[in-house]
C-alpha cells in the first residue's frame, strides 16, 4: 500500500513536471525548459538530501530498537 | 505555544522558498525585442525584420533608430506580420551618422522596449535636419510585476533564483562552520562543537556540488559550454575540493580530540580561501559572472527591482532551509554519536 501511494506520487510529480515542462517550451520556444532543469536540481537535490536524514533516523530507530 | 513561536522561522523558510518557487514558475516575463536582421538593402532603403518576445505589435507601434547622435531615424513603412513580428523600411538619406545604431519601440501595452546594437551603418549619411520627433514622449518604463526581460538570459532569468541562492547558502553554512571550529578550539565542550561544524560543513559542500551542477547547466545554454574558463567558476570548484579536502582529513585522524582540533584549525584557513576564491579575486579580474570585473550586476541590468523582490527572499528562505537542514543533521549526528557511546 505505501509502495503503492509512493508510485503514485511519482507518477504524479513526473507527469505535472512534464506539463509545466510543454506548457512551458510552447509559450517560450523552448528556452523556459533550462529554468525547469536547474529549478529540478535544487529542489530534487534539497529533496534527496531530505531523504537521506530521513533513511539515517530510521536506522538509528531500528538500531535502538534492536538493543 | 512557546515551541511554536520557537518554530516560526522555519515556517517562514517554507513560506519564502514556495513564494520564490511560486513566483518563478508562473510569473510572466516582459516583454523585449528577441532579434533584428537586415534583410533587403536597396541603393536608397533597406530593411530590418524584427522579432520580438511576448510583445505586442498589432499595437500601434513607434519605432526608431538612435546612433550616437541626438537624431532618431524614423521608419518610412511598417508592415506587422504579428504580436511578435514586423519589418522595418529605413530611407538611407536619413541616417545622419554611420556606426553602430539602437532600436526602440513603443507601444501602450509593451512601453518602450530597447535592444542596443542592432544595427551597423556604414553607407552614406544625409544632411541633419529638424525633427518633430520627441523621444521623451514614448519612452515609458514598465509597471507591472514580472520577470524582467534580459537578452542572451531570457527565461532562465528565473535561474537566479534557485542557483545563486546555493551558494549564499553555501556562506551561510560555512560561516556557522568557522563560528563552531573556533568555539571548539577554545571551549571545553570541544566534542558538540566539532560535530556542528563538521556536519555545517558538509551540508555546505553538498549545497555547493548543487550550485556547480545547476550553474553548469545554466552555462551550457548561456555561454555554449558546460564549463568555462571562468574565476568564479575555478573559485567554486577550489573551494568545494579545500572542503572535501577538509572532510578526508578528518576521516585520517583516529584520535576525536586531535581531529578535532586539527580539523578546527584547517578549517578556518578553509573558510579565508574560500572567501578570496568567490568573493574576491572574480572581482578583480574579468569574469562573464554579474557583478565581477567590471561586468554589471542584475539589477543594473534590468533597471526595475521586480527581480529582487524575489531574489532577496528566495535567499533568505534558502539559507533558512539550509540552516533547518543543518540542525536536523546534526541532531541526527549527536543521537548516533551518544547511542555508540552507551553501546
Amino acid at each position: 500500500m505505501k509502495n503503492m501511494l509512493k508510485s503514485l506520487l511519482a507518477i504524479v510529480l513526473a507527469f505535472t513536471a512534464s506539463e509545466v515542462l510543454a506548457a512551458g517550451n510552447a509559450a517560450t520556444d523552448g528556452k523556459y525548459s533550462i529554468f525547469v532543469a536547474v529549478a529540478m536540481v535544487v529542489l530534487l537535490g534539497i529533496f534527496l538530501l531530505l531523504v537521506r536524514l530521513d533513511v539515517k533516523t530510521k536506522f538509528l530507530r531500528k538500531k535502538m530498537d534492536e538493543k | 505555544m512557546k515551541g511554536l513561536l520557537k518554530n516560526t522561522w522555519k515556517l517562514l523558510a517554507i513560506l519564502l522558498v514556495a513564494y520564490a518557487c511560486i513566483s518563478s514558475f508562473f510569473l510572466p516575463m516582459a516583454p523585449g525585442i528577441y532579434t533584428v536582421q537586415t534583410t533587403a538593402v536597396a541603393d536608397s532603403t533597406l530593411t530590418l525584420d524584427v522579432e520580438g518576445y511576448n510583445t505586442h505589435f498589432t499595437e500601434n507601434n513607434t519605432l526608431w533608430l538612435q546612433g550616437k547622435d541626438s537624431n532618431a531615424v524614423l521608419p518610412f513603412n511598417l508592415v506587422v506580420q504579428s504580436d511578435d513580428r514586423l519589418s522595418i523600411e529605413f530611407y538611407k538619406q536619413d541616417f545622419t551618422i554611420t556606426g553602430s545604431h539602437n532600436l526602440w519601440v513603443h507601444n501602450q501595452i509593451d512601453k518602450t522596449l530597447f535592444l542596443p546594437n542592432v544595427f551597423f551603418y556604414d553607407g552614406e549619411v544625409g544632411v541633419k535636419k529638424a525633427q518633430n520627433f520627441d523621444r521623451a514622449n514614448y519612452i515609458e518604463p514598465r509597471s507591472s510585476f514580472e520577470i524582467p526581460y534580459k537578452s542572451i538570459l531570457y527565461e532562465t532569468i528565473r535561474n537566479l533564483n534557485f542557483h545563486v541562492c546555493m551558494w549564499f547558502v553555501l556562506l551561510a553554512l560555512m560561516t556557522l562552520s568557522l563560528v563552531y571550529a573556533v568555539k571548539s578550539l577554545s571551549a571545553n565542550a570541544q566534542e558538540i562543537w566539532d560535530l556542528r561544524s563538521v556536519q555545517a560543513a558538509k551540508i555546505g559542500v553538498y549545497f555547493a556540488l548543487l550550485g556547480i551542477i545547476s550553474g553548469s547547466i545554466w552555462a551550457k545554454y548561456t555561454w555554449g559550454a558546460w564549463w568555462v574558463n571562468d574565476p568564479k567558476l575555478n573559485g567554486a570548484a577550489l573551494s568545494t575540493l579545500v572542503y572535501l579536502a577538509y572532510l578526508v582529513l578528518r576521516q585520517s585522524i583516529l584520535d576525536p580530540e586531535k581531529r578535532a582540533r586539527i580539523s578546527a584549525v584547517y578549517n578556518v584557513f578553509a573558510y579565508v580561501l574560500m572567501i578570496v576564491f568567490i568573493q574576491i579575486l572574480p572581482r578583480l579580474t574579468d569574469s562573464l559572472h554579474p557583478g565581477n570585473g567590471g561586468n554589471p550586476a542584475f539589477s543594473q541590468y534590468d533597471l526595475d527591482n521586480n527581480l529582487r523582490m524575489i531574489f532577496y527572499p528566495a535567499t533568505l528562505g534558502w539559507i533558512l532551509i539550509g540552516i533547518w537542514i543543518w540542525q536536523i543533521s546534526t541532531r541526527i549526528q549527536e543521537i548516533k554519536n551518544k547511542y555508540e557511546k552507551h553501546a
